[in-house]
């Protein structure tokens, strides 16, 4: 199950999961993220390259569709890997052939996710 | 905070049930409130849902400078709204510069003496009442689950840990209360790039003080490093190596 956590001033643990089991609960996450998101929110999105976990920033969110969409960066070495959700399995994440810059789409349902605020420099 | 404030005799816990009263009507607070201290102004993200209505609840939490030089046609207006603003290394009495626009559209600079790094410190020793030592306990446990042993251990007994970009090169110096320092090895010697200031939602001008507490900063430091580092120097400000003295 999708979850999303979020950097709070109170230091709670402020989480929200998504079950797309609840529609009416998914619709509301949904909304959540993209009015986080409009409201300078980052997030967050952990994702699994060469089986090793970490976080991307997520561009964008499609609320119709509940993805995350991530850019696609190449790692240091300059060789483009297979990029899979944490929960997703490595078939089904196939890289999609395109030019420079492209995108990856993540089901919230699927992966571990952190908001945090919009910065207000120092 | 003004003085006569109602919210002066309040616990945080109960100061920040009034606030989510207070603000129900706005919407959800995410990312919680940002705590009000007295005496101390804050600089709030604009995009934070709750920043105007912070100010119009908190009006004196405007940054407080003391303008050491004006345009000799400064005017006083109702409605001022900082525009531009930057640091600008101590020569004389040269600290924090802004530009202040006007509703009539007069433009002015407003500039503040620097507070030094003794007074940055003692500020901040007042300003961690904001936070709940519970809240910074939390945030260490998290942080742990991102660090490796070596790091972790660092942290715990020095404060501090430094993580190598694998895209860029750049080795990331971490710290806790402290701007993270970038700096690159690419000529075979180490050499300060920058030093990269922020704070998620605001922080508490002329102190080292985050709305959140300490290792929450941190860990947003080094999260958006990991995640999207062209995304984390943009939303940074960027201090030079020869402020160092002042953010050591």
């Amino acid at each position: 199950m999708g979850s999303l956590e979020i950097l709070n001033v109170q230091g709670g643990e402020v989480k929200i999961t998504f079950d797309h089991h609840d529609a009416p609960e998914a619709i509301r996450a949904r909304r959540i993220i993209s009015e986080m998101i409009r409201s300078g929110f980052v997030l967050l999105v952990e994702v699994e390259r060469n089986k090793e976990k970490r976080f991307e920033r997520a561009v964008s969110f499609d609320e119709a569709r509940g993805e995350y969409i991530i850019a696609d960066f190449m790692p240091a070495n300059g060789a483009p890997t297979p990029l899979v959700s944490a929960a997703q399995p490595a078939e089904e994440a196939a890289p999609t052939p395109g030019k420079r810059g492209r995108r990856r789409r993540v089901p919230m349902e699927e992966a571990q996710a952190t908001a945090v605020g919009p910065s207000a420099g120092g | 905070m003004a003085p006569e404030s109602e919210f002066v005799y309040l616990t945080r816990a109960e100061l920040v049930e009034e606030l989510k009263a207070r603000f129900a009507s706005q919407g959800e607070a995410w990312a919680g409130f940002p705590m009000p201290v007295p005496g101390f102004s804050m600089t709030i993200h604009q995009r934070y849902p709750f920043a105007a209505l912070f100010e119009e609840v908190f009006p004196d939490m405007e940054a407080d400078t003391e303008p050491v030089g004006q345009d000799e046609e400064h005017e006083e207006h109702e409605e001022e709204k900082v525009v531009n603003w930057w640091y600008q290394p101590p020569s004389g009495r040269i600290g924090h510069v802004k530009i202040v626009r006007a509703a009539n559209g007069h433009v002015r600079a407003q500039r503040s003496a620097p507070l030094l790094p003794l007074g940055r410190l003692l500020q901040t020793f007042e300003a961690c009442r904001a936070w709940d030592m519970r809240a910074e306990l939390r945030a260490i446990k998290k942080l742990r689950r991102h660090l490796s042993r070596a790091q972790w251990s660092c942290y715990v007994l020095t404060g501090g840990f430094a993580e190598w970009s694998p895209r860029s090169g750049v080795l990331y110096i971490f710290r806790r209360l402290r701007p993270t320092i970038a700096c690159s090895f690419a000529t075979g010697t180490g050499r300060i790039i920058a030093i990269l200031c922020s704070h998620p939602i605001g922080y508490y001008d002329d102190t080292w003080a985050g709305a959140m507490v300490p290792t929450d900063d941190l860990l947003s430091h080094l999260l958006l490093m990991r995640a999207d580092e062209h995304y984390y120097w943009r939303i940074s400000n960027q201090h030079q190596s020869r402020d160092l003295g002042l953010y050591a």
